[in-house]
Formats: C-alpha cells, sequence, structure tokens
C-alpha cells in the first residue's frame, strides 16, 4: 500500500517538477529601451532653414514672427559674437565649461530663408524665383557675420511675406527710421525703410503650400551628392489660363546641385521651421489625402546632418482628427484646414525631436494670431537643447528613465519656477515636446563620455527580437 | 495470501523417532496462514542518517533564465531525526552572469535591455523527506547506497538589477525540490539536488506601472555532505 502512495505521488510531482523548470524559462522583465551615446558626437553646429507661407492668407502671421524675431535671437546670446569656436565642440575643450553655464553662447548657427511654394510657374515663369522650390531667398546668414537680425527681417519681410499694402497702417508714431528697436506694429513706413520704398509688396507665392517638398529640395541643393530622390520633376497644376497639357517641370537636377552650398553643414542639426497656416500639400511623392509623411522623412535621413522640424502651423485636434486655422478674412472666425495635410507636419515635428506649436489662438469666433515670441522662445531653447538634450527614439514611460554616464548615475533634475523663469538643478529632465533627455548645468556629460539612458517605450518592443 | 503446508516440516521433525513413526502415522497438521502483512523486508542499512547531522558544502548553476546564467555555490547544515525526516538551513551566493541572448538585445541592432535581476544570494531553512534508500550495481564491481529526497524550503533571496542602476530587491523565496545522496562512506556523501525558488520580487523601476513580479530560480547543485556521529 505505501508504494502505490508513493507512486503516485511521484506520478503527481514529477510533471510539477518539469513545468516549474519551464517556467523558470519564462521569467517576465519589462524590456527597457537603450539610447547609447558617446559624446564624440556632441556638437554646435545649428542650420536653421525658415520655410515661409508666402501664400496672401499669411499676412499676419508674418508680421508677428517679424516683430518677435528678436526673442529668438536673443536666445541664443549675442547674435553679433560669434561662437565661441568655429570647429566642432567635440574638439574644443575650452567651450565646454563656457558651454555648462551658458549654452547659447557656444552655439554655431546660420539662418537661410526660403518659402512653401514650389510651383515655380509664379512670377517669372520661365526660371525659379527665390524661394521657390527650395532655393533660398538670399544669402545664408551666419552668427558673427553681420547684423543676423537685420540680414532675417531683410530677407523674411521683404521677400517673403505676401503683404497686401491696404492692410498695414501707414505709420507706428512710436517709430522712426533708423530706430534700432523694432517697431510694435508693422507699418507701411517700417517696411519702406527695411527694405526700399515700393519692393516689399510684391510677394505673393503659390497657394498651394508644400513645405515638406521644399525642405527636401533645399537640402538637395545644398548636398555636394545629393540622394537619388533628389532629382524628381514637378507636375504642374492646371489652371484655368493653361492651355493643353500641362508639362512637367524640373524643380531638380544636376545643374541644381551646390545652388543652395552652406545652407547645411555636414555633422550638423539642421532646424526646419515651418510657418504656415496651411498643412503639407506636397504631391511630388504623395497623393492629396494622404497622411503618411514617412517618404520626406526617410528622404531627409539620407543627408549628412540630422534633421528637426519646428512647426508653427494650424490647430491640430488629434482627438477629434480636425485641424484648424483663422479664416483668410481675418474677422475672428475659424476655417477647417485638411486633417491629413496637417498631419503631415506634425508627424516631420513629432517624430525628429523637434516641436509643434498651433498657430493660432482663440476660439471658433475669436480666432488671431498665437504669441509668436513665446514659440520664438522655444524654438531658442530648441537650439539652444541641441548639445544637451539627447533625442528618444520612443515615448517613453517617463518614471522609467533612468541615465547614466560612464557606468555612474545621473539623478533627475529638479526644476524652480518661483522666480517666473524655469531653474534646473544639475541632472537630467525628459522634454516630452522634444521626446528627448535633456541635461542641465553640471550634469552635462563630458566629451567622449558615454551616455546610456534606459526607459520602458510605452508603445512596446521598437522591433522584433531574436526570441 | 498464500497457504503454506506443513506437512513436509512436521515429517522432517518426526524423522528423528523412527520407532513413533511406525507406530502412528502421518498426519497433516494445519498451524495457519502467513498473510502479506506478516513478511517484511529486512535490510540493514548500511549507511543510516537517524540521529546524525548533516554539513554540505555545494557548487551549483542557474541555467534557465532567458537573460542571465549564475553560478554559485551554498553550505548547508541539518538534522536527521530519523531516516525519513530531516531538516536544514542553508546560505548560498552566486553571481547572475548576463548570457548571449541579453549581450545581443543590448547592442545597437536592437538597443533593448530586459529590467532582469541576477541572484547575489540567499538563506533558507526547510524540512526533507527521504522515503528511498536503495543501492544499485554500478557496472557490476562496485554497490552504491543512496537515498532520494524531497525538500521544501523558505527563505529569502537578494538580487540585483543588470541595468546599471544595480538597484538591489530581497525577495521572499518559496522552494521544493529533489534530490539525493551517494554515499561515498559511513561520513560523507554526494548530494546532488534540483530546486526550484520561487520569488516574489519587487522591482522599483517600473513600481508605477507594475511593481511585483514572481521570479524563479531553478538551480542544480553537487556537493559533498559531512554526516555528524549519531547521538
Amino acid at each position: 500500500m505505501k508504494s502505490d502512495a508513493l507512486r503516485r505521488a511521484a506520478t503527481r510531482l514529477l510533471p510539477a517538477m518539469l513545468a516549474s523548470v519551464a517556467l523558470a524559462g519564462c521569467n517576465h522583465y519589462e524590456l527597457f529601451s537603450l539610447a547609447g551615446y558617446e559624446q564624440a558626437s556632441f556638437q554646435n553646429a545649428a542650420d536653421v532653414l525658415f520655410i515661409g507661407d508666402n501664400s496672401p492668407s499669411m499676412e499676419q502671421e508674418g508680421a508677428a514672427l517679424g516683430l518677435n524675431f528678436q526673442v529668438f535671437i536673443h536666445a541664443l546670446a549675442n547674435p553679433a559674437t560669434g561662437a565661441s569656436s568655429g570647429t566642432p565642440l567635440s574638439n574644443a575643450v575650452g567651450d565646454y565649461v563656457d558651454y555648462t553655464s551658458d549654452p547659447g553662447s557656444v552655439l554655431d548657427y546660420q539662418l537661410g530663408v526660403t518659402t512653401t511654394t514650389v510651383d515655380p510657374s509664379r512670377g517669372d515663369p520661365t526660371a525659379l524665383d527665390p524661394g521657390e522650390a527650395g532655393t533660398l531667398i538670399g544669402p545664408v546668414l551666419a552668427r558673427g557675420e553681420g547684423n543676423v537680425q537685420a540680414g532675417f527681417l531683410g530677407q523674411f519681410l521683404c521677400q517673403t511675406v505676401n503683404w497686401n499694402e491696404s492692410d498695414l497702417v501707414p505709420e507706428d508714431p512710436a517709430w522712426a527710421c533708423g530706430d534700432a528697436a523694432l517697431p510694435t506694429e508693422m507699418s507701411v513706413e517700417y517696411l519702406d525703410c527695411l527694405c526700399g520704398e515700393g519692393t516689399w509688396n510684391d510677394n505673393q507665392g503659390s497657394g498651394t503650400e508644400q513645405p515638406l517638398e521644399a525642405a527636401l529640395l533645399a537640402m538637395c541643393r545644398a548636398s555636394a551628392d545629393p540622394p537619388e530622390d533628389c532629382y524628381h520633376t514637378y507636375h504642374g497644376t492646371p489652371t484655368e489660363t493653361d492651355t493643353g497639357v500641362v508639362d512637367d517641370i524640373d524643380t531638380f537636377g544636376p545643374s541644381d546641385v551646390g545652388t543652395n552650398a552652406g545652407m547645411f553643414r555636414e555633422g550638423s542639426t539642421a532646424v526646419v521651421v515651418i510657418v504656415t497656416d496651411e498643412g503639407d500639400n506636397s504631391t511630388q511623392f504623395l497623393a492629396t489625402g494622404d497622411d503618411d509623411a514617412s517618404y520626406y522623412l526617410n528622404a531627409y535621413a539620407q543627408f549628412p546632418w540630422t534633421t528637426r522640424f519646428a512647426v508653427i502651423g494650424p490647430r491640430y485636434d488629434a482627438e477629434n482628427l480636425h485641424a484648424s486655422a483663422c479664416s483668410i478674412a481675418n474677422d475672428g472666425t475659424r476655417s477647417d484646414v485638411a486633417f491629413w495635410s496637417v498631419d503631415r507636419l506634425y508627424q516631420a515635428a513629432s517624430s525628429t525631436g523637434g516641436f509643434y506649436a498651433d498657430i493660432t489662438t482663440g476660439g471658433e469666433t475669436d480666432c488671431d494670431v498665437a504669441d509668436f515670441a513665446t514659440y520664438l522662445q522655444r524654438l531658442g531653447d530648441l537650439l539652444n537643447n541641441l548639445v544637451n538634450a539627447f533625442p528618444l527614439k520612443s515615448i517613453p514611460d517617463a518614471s522609467t528613465i533612468r541615465v547614466f554616464v560612464n557606468g555612474d548615475e545621473i539623478s533627475e533634475s529638479s526644476v524652480d519656477s518661483s522666480s517666473g523663469q524655469s531653474i534646473y538643478t544639475d541632472g537630467w529632465s525628459y522634454a516630452a515636446d522634444q521626446n528627448a533627455v535633456v541635461f542641465w548645468g553640471g550634469a552635462v556629460p563630458d566629451y567622449n563620455a558615454n551616455v546610456e539612458i534606459y526607459y520602458r517605450p510605452l508603445e512596446g518592443k521598437p522591433r522584433d527580437l531574436p526570441f | 495470501m498464500r497457504r503454506v503446508p506443513f506437512a513436509l516440516a512436521a515429517l522432517g521433525a518426526l524423522a528423528g523417532t523412527p520407532a513413533l513413526a511406525q507406530d502412528e502415522p502421518l498426519k497433516t497438521v494445519d498451524i495457519g496462514v502467513v498473510q502479506d502483512s506478516d513478511i517484511n523486508v529486512v535490510q540493514k542499512l548500511l549507511y543510516p542518517k537517524a540521529g546524525r547531522t548533516e554539513l554540505g558544502f555545494h557548487l551549483g548553476w542557474q541555467p534557465f533564465d532567458a537573460f542571465t546564467t549564475t553560478p554559485m555555490a551554498a553550505i548547508t547544515f541539518g538534522g536527521h531525526p530519523s531516516e525519513t525526516l530531516g531538516w536544514e538551513l542553508g546560505v548560498g551566493g552566486g553571481y547572475g552572469l548576463k548570457n548571449g541572448t541579453l549581450t545581443k538585445i543590448e547592442g545597437p541592432a536592437y538597443g533593448v535591455s530586459p529590467d532582469a535581476y541576477r541572484y547575489l544570494a540567499s538563506a533558507w531553512g526547510g524540512v526533507q523527506w527521504a522515503p528511498i534508500y536503495a543501492k544499485m550495481s554500478f557496472m557490476g564491481r562496485k554497490v552504491i547506497h543512496h537515498d532520494v529526497y524531497g525538500t521544501l524550503t523558505a527563505g529569502a533571496t537578494m538580487e540585483q538589477a543588470v541595468l546599471p542602476d544595480h538597484t538591489m530587491a530581497v525577495a521572499p523565496t518559496l522552494g521544493a525540490g529533489v534530490g539525493m545522496r551517494f554515499f561515498l562512506n559511513d561520513k560523507t556523501t554526494l548530494r546532488v539536488q534540483f530546486k526550484d525558488d520561487v520569488l516574489a520580487e519587487y522591482r522599483s523601476k517600473t513600481a508605477a506601472t507594475q511593481g511585483l513580479f514572481i521570479k524563479q530560480d531553478a538551480s542544480i547543485t553537487a556537493g559533498i555532505t559531512l554526516l555528524g556521529k549519531r547521538t
């Protein structure tokens, strides 16, 4: 009887033991993503391309950008002073101390301006006008080379914004030509003084805004060895005045290589700033209604610089799949914008560690232009953070982020906003708008330091694992 | 049940008295029936454990985890109140190493690292039940005496996060295992054991979403134990 009981016990115990062994191989662990960097790639070159919407509806927004541009420039420290080193920061150990106390002081930035117009048939239909198809409005404006602010305003306000003189006040009583400060209100007097009388009111561009295509073409023109995606034609859109077949229009060919030379530098961070009240209507690679911007994002990735997008665009309501901007009549009402076209821009900003901001403020009946000073400050912060922000590939569960520099864990920074400004203690913080980990103060990694950032991605595994 | 005639036995007994045999005829005497329960296997235990202590030194491995592989060692001390029942206390230590899978997925191709925890140390107490004592012939040359036992333990396990934060966790642990003692001589055994420890482990990094995880540390150990004098 005892042996029978023992046998029964053994036959029950054995499967349980085998099952437990099998389960031991299935211990459950949360998978963390690992973002690893070497600070050898730490660089301070930022090439900023402004893509202005020169369609008729952008007059107020253009004025807001111009009148607040000083905020952006001042966010990058003294524009008249060149960056502390013209060489990459990784070779300038002395600059490191300067950088940790004032990151903007060592930022080696340059600016360029183009438009959302890709169709070259506007203006002179036989040739590309400045700002069309990714060409630059004027020369590249580099920090330390002349007055960057004046140069930018000259290009943007005089040759990009589509002004309607009847919408402008004749003069601002508080401002006179020759004043160093910008006026508080855009006036005919100011534009005449800045641009030359009668030279600024013929900037009308295409009503088919194509900022993603314009960005690609601008990069193609800046590259010494453009990728294959650059070589394509633009199929002209028939208009009422066209007769017969509309020919394809060459927007980039071998003769265009280098026409934007110097705009984007190898190894730099290219920040594309799109200011528009419409979405993206690029049709070269995307069909109308197609909301997937990945083709363009993949094309940008082929250039030897890192591309990030900052978009000031129509209000983006992801929850209701709705986009809107202030109506062209400027009567305070809103008008719908095709959501798919705005979604492209939102993808470009969110997937490259940039930011997307609403160009409007107010509701359905009191729609107005947003506070550009805030956005330009944010843009300045983005550039300043280029050298101490580490983008993450996936959206993290922020509570799981752990940061290590050379194997030592860095503590999370705390922020003190009591003075009205956000002051961070030494450490790191997670910037959701950039989806990046930003280092502050003495915690900024040293040159050639190994930076490892672990986090649990909210979206699950970044790719299939080999088991 | 088996019936045993005792006629022949009686005949043998009477053979020594021929005269009587000639006087009285032989007859069968039924003295009863032997039941199964009357039959016992009587085997002398060459290596008894009852009343003896046991001090053990063990080396082992935890090979079953998906991302770590762990060499370990342990010291045990116990006693045997009887041949079948015993108690034991133990402490162990080791270090979980990253295995090939973990090294691979941490690389740039995958950029992923599990929040795995490596075994560092453990302490436990438990009971043993050794219902089997047997001997077997090894290649017809040597007879090896051995027992087979099962064990249940309770204790705590200290582990450390493999990620660079190296967060520590002390987990309450329940274990179950089976093993065998091979008696090398009256004082020494070679003991092999498989034991599966189940840990209730708290992992701080993911506490916001899930903090408590059930983990198993299954180990295979082999060691030498020294049996004390009988008390």
